[in-house]
């Protein structure tokens, strides 16, 4: 897995990787599929953990052109997969307007944040103007 | 990566791989257009079956592919879509404009029958 290694309190495993390319969205993903199948997802969760990284990745690109993604993996009270997703771009205006279904200031179909959020367990979003975006989002291992 | 497109008989086939780029699938949408153009098949088939994610870019780039061909008086049918990949299509909200098949002859018939439709229709 290719990725930088490091490890925090209370998280049993801990991926980094920067996102500064459209290649960096598929690492991304890959890396997230693998994370996933290592504590133990299906393969339909894989595949929606890999789609909402895709996502959410892909805005980093589209909008902050670098960022980086931590991808974590829960062993505990709940066991799970969190995912970090963190760039210093200008930020988003509207956040409530951003999280609509068929909004998009990209390239995509606006459905990559509201989509996000309804396929993931725990979905947090915090953007500040001038100083960039950042996204929480976990699944729980069922 | 080049997606893989080839000719066999009245139809075009392109085989999707998994982990293709956003440039990639560019050069995939002009190159199906070309080839779409040069040859004017009744249709055109692409598997899917490789394809482990289909995010939202993805999706957008199929979608807008089909228009294309349709402009040239064809039409694409998938096949082979995994359900875990259709399902998260689906939960995130993406709409594959596109029909989508299990198999290479049921994709047949669906092209054959919009064909003979469109004969009709152009008289």
């Amino acid at each position: 897995m290719k990725g930088e290694k490091v490890q925090h309190q209370g998280v049993a495993d801990v991926v980094s990787l920067r996102v500064t390319s459209e290649k960096d969205i598929i690492k991304a993903r890959e890396c997230a599929r693998q994370v996933a199948f290592k504590i133990g997802f299906d393969s339909k969760d894989r595949t929606l953990i890999a789609t909402a990284v895709s996502e959410i990745c892909r805005n980093v690109i589209e909008h902050a052109e670098r960022g980086e993604i931590m991808i974590e993996s829960l062993q505990d009270d709940p066991c799970g997969i969190r995912i970090i997703v963190r760039d210093d771009g200008l930020g988003i205006e509207n956040i409530d307007r951003a999280m609509r279904d068929g909004f998009s200031s990209g390239d995509g179909m606006g459905f990559g944040l509201p989509g996000t959020k309804r396929i993931m367990d725990k979905f947090k979003i915090s953007s500040e103007r001038g100083k960039g975006t950042e996204v929480i989002m976990a699944k729980w291992l069922q | 990566m080049q997606v893989p497109i080839w000719k066999e008989g009245e139809y075009l086939f392109a085989s999707l791989l998994t982990g293709l780029s956003d440039v990639e699938f560019l050069h995939f949408y002009d190159n199906l257009i070309h080839q779409v153009t040069v040859h004017k098949p009744k249709g055109v088939i692409v598997d899917a079956s490789y394809v482990d994610i289909l995010d939202s870019y993805a999706t957008r780039m199929l979608n807008e592919m089909a228009v294309g061909v349709k402009k040239e008086g064809g039409m694409i049918v998938v096949i082979g879509l995994r359900s875990d990949v259709f399902s998260a299509m689906n939960q995130l909200g993406l709409n594959l404009k596109i029909e989508s098949v299990p198999t290479v002859k049921e994709a047949l018939t669906k092209l054959n029958h919009q064909y003979d439709d469109t004969m009709k229709s152009n008289g």
